[in-house]
């Protein structure tokens, strides 16, 4: 649940990316990071592992100014995507208020992605989450690859193994090269914000 | 953006101020346009082993790993630059192999290394030979650097091992006036250890300390 501070009038949301290892969740939030620094007056933290992996989690906090009067501080987490770090993933995840998905399109990672999802919906029932009404939005990330020839799954195989059911907002992109990085955090932050306002009322 | 989403989610005013804070930097799909290889290009199928190797190690994918490389390099047969490429892809080939998942992680930037500079050797026209031996070099140079933390690796594990043997059934010490020396008793051995002995061991101790620290020196700067 969003920190709401009603007397200094400040809301804090949380947004969490989630996947399968090495889908490109921490290159996601390193671009944001990397591209608006002069503009987000913030640091990232970021714990990595020898091979570049998210240890624990990253985090990228930053605001976005005030909107009806209140100031919105947007949190930005990611989640260790390896198997064996569920217990991370899932303490990252309490209080999230919006996640993105970040999907890795490469051929291989088809059975990594469902496993993710799957992981996702439990660990949110962990915490009495639903995650038909949580604010989420998909990211098909890698898409570059396809013009390198690379097997990537088709948009046809990602919508029907992630997407068929929970029909959310999704962008074909590539973290690597900021291709619509910007447009799914913007979309995220949108539908967080409108969820925190209609819980509010 | 594939369009569903929920409409109920719209709000403007937070639409606007991101706008403003992201403005000017936004990538899309739509103005990029997608360049294919031409279609003899002969790395196609190695580029998609390698990039899957990335993420998963399996047989099936390391065995046509090696025999791509082993057809590429009767392809090339006659340009020993790209002989060389190949060759180092193949060596971390085999290393991947022997090791999978304990393979020391930075192997599989030194493979993607190692395949984008010969994809660029025989993709980019019009490159010259020193910049392709220049490429080269520069891949041999991360290479030799793979193996330097790899024997260190092994290096400090099995030191680590043989720490542990020797903890594990730590002989006990006596005194013994009769002799100038210490009498190490054991379960299953006796010794005699010597003064000099004793302190070489310290020495070896010491130098054991010291050279975990450079290792870790050394992970410490890989993690910068």
């Amino acid at each position: 649940m969003a920190f709401v501070n009603l007397k200094k009038k400040e809301i804090q949301a949380k947004i969490v990316y989630y996947g399968p290892g090495r889908g490109g969740k921490t290159t996601n939030i390193e671009y944001i990071y990397k591209n608006f620094e002069d503009r987000i007056d913030s640091k990232m933290v970021a714990i990595k592992t020898q091979g570049d992996r998210t240890l624990f989690f990253d985090f990228f906090p930053f605001n976005i100014g005030r909107i009806n009067g209140y100031k919105i501080k947007i949190q930005l987490y990611t989640v260790p995507g390896q198997v064996k770090y569920n217990a991370t993933r899932r303490v990252v995840l309490n209080g999230a208020d919006g996640v993105v998905f970040v999907a890795d399109a490469l051929a291989v990672q088809r059975k990594a992605n469902i496993i993710s999802l799957k992981n996702l919906q439990e660990n949110l029932k962990h915490y009495q989450k639903n995650i038909f009404k949580v604010p989420f939005v998909f990211q098909y990330n890698k898409m570059d690859l396809l013009k390198k020839e690379v097997p990537i799954l088709p948009l046809e195989a990602l919508t029907g193994d992630l997407n068929e059911q929970l029909n959310r907002p999704s962008f074909v992109a590539s973290a690597l090269e900021g291709t619509n990085v910007v447009a799914t955090l913007k979309k995220i932050i949108i539908m967080t914000v409108a969820s925190i306002k209609m819980s509010l009322q | 953006m594939i369009d569903n989403h929920n409409e109920s989610f719209s709000c403007p005013e937070v639409q606007g101020r991101l706008d403003d804070l992201f403005k000017s930097n936004e990538k899309t799909f739509v103005d990029r346009g997608i360049e294919l290889y031409p279609d003899d290009y002969p790395l196609i199928e190695l580029k998609s082993l390698v990039l899957s190797l990335d993420w998963e190690i399996t047989d099936e994918i390391i065995t046509d790993f090696m025999m791509h490389t082993d057809n590429l390099t009767e392809f090339y047969r006659n340009d020993k630059v790209i002989l060389k490429f190949l060759h180092i892809l193949r060596a971390l080939g085999k290393y991947i192999d022997a090791n999978r998942s304990k393979a020391h992680p930075d192997c599989f930037k030194i493979l993607n290394s190692v395949f984008f500079a010969l994809d660029d050797v025989i993709l980019t026209k019009d490159i010259s030979r020193s910049e392709t031996e220049k490429l080269l070099k520069i891949e041999i140079e991360n290479y030799k650097k793979l193996r330097k933390l790899v024997s260190n690796r092994k290096l400090t594990k099995s030191r680590e091992k043989e720490q542990y043997s020797l903890t594990k059934n730590v002989p006990k010490i006596v005194k013994d006036d009769k002799i100038d020396c210490f009498q190490v008793k054991s379960e299953s051995h006796m010794l005699i250890v010597s003064q000099k002995q004793l302190n070489d061991l310290k020495n070896d101790i010491k130098q054991f300390i010291h050279s975990e620290f450079i290792g870790l020196r050394d992970e410490l700067k890989n993690l910068k």
